[in-house]
């Protein structure tokens, strides 16, 4: 799968939330859903962090229930 | 040993307003269950503040509210209240910082300096949000699961858990969260589920995981 296939997925993925909707990403500021389709395609680091976030859920949502169970806290 | 909260918390942008809201029944519950509660908040929400009220009053549960990075949290207008070089402050405490990225150099700082344990976000936290009701954050529908259950952290802690139980409940209650709303019709639930999976993925803790008060 190469990069352009990747962010036209993640992109289609992201225009299903309303348009009306912004996300708080920390210091790094306030988004529409509309900015951050567009830091998506210019490949930013707010973009790729949204990528990113994207195909993992993707990768993870078979195996969410167990990570996500709460049976054992992440530590470093 | 006094219940002593010091919960840090402004309104400068539009995430911490968020971050304000939500945090007010952090505050309710401690008093709630008799503790004390030192408000660092808006305008005295800066370092001399904090040093001031840690050092006196000292609180055994510190909850941070505001703009991190991988080594500082941050108070009123993005004013450094703590980093890597001046953890040593928070130590004796069980600390809960709902700041990005903190828990990767700050966190492990504060515990090597006496911090005993440092629960926080080792990524970007991210708070949804609709346009509309940016100015009534509690009637929020897509932030409301998001920063609920973060509380729920803070919430454990109060009630005496320890810390790997309290970040168990909040990824718990996330996990819940996220799986009604990945087949749910609600279009809003994607924004909400996507923090949700974020924020979940990146709560973690540095220090000892049966720590509690």
């Amino acid at each position: 799968m190469d990069e352009s296939y990747l962010k036209k997925l993640v992109v289609a993925r992201l225009k299903t939330i309303p348009p009306n909707v912004g996300f708080s990403v920390g210091s790094h500021g306030d988004f529409s859903r509309d900015q951050i389709i567009k830091n998506v395609m210019d490949n930013t680091a707010i973009g790729k962090e949204f990528s990113q976030l994207e195909l993992r859920m993707l990768i993870d949502t078979p195996k969410l229930v167990g990570r996500l169970s709460g049976t054992k806290a992440s530590s470093y | 040993m006094e219940q002593r909260l010091l919960l840090t918390r402004s309104r400068h942008d539009i995430a911490n307003q968020y971050l304000y809201a939500y945090s007010e029944e952090i505050l309710d519950d401690a008093q709630k269950a008799g503790w004390k509660v030192d408000r660092v908040e808006d305008g005295k929400c800066v370092e001399t503040e904090l040093d001031s009220r840690l050092s006196k009053n000292k609180p055994v549960f510190v909850f941070f509210n505001g703009h991190g990075s991988n080594v500082s949290i941050h108070g009123n207008n993005n004013e450094k209240l703590v980093d890597d070089k001046s953890a040593s402050k928070l130590a004796g405490t069980i600390v809960f910082a709902r700041s990005c990225a903190a828990l990767n150099g700050l966190g492990k700082a504060a515990v090597k300096d006496g911090c005993r344990a440092f629960i926080g976000y080792s990524g970007s936290f991210i708070v949804p949000h609709i346009n509309e009701l940016e100015s009534t954050p509690l009637r929020d529908q897509t932030a409301k699961p998001v920063l609920e259950v973060s509380n729920l952290v803070g919430k454990h802690i109060l009630k005496g858990d320890t810390v790997q139980n309290s970040i168990g409940a909040a990824q718990s209650k996330a996990s819940d969260t996220i799986l009604k709303m990945l087949v749910s019709s609600e279009p809003y639930d994607g924004a909400t589920f996507r923090a949700l999976y974020q924020n979940s993925a990146f709560l973690g803790f540095v220090g000892d995981p049966n720590a509690k008060i």
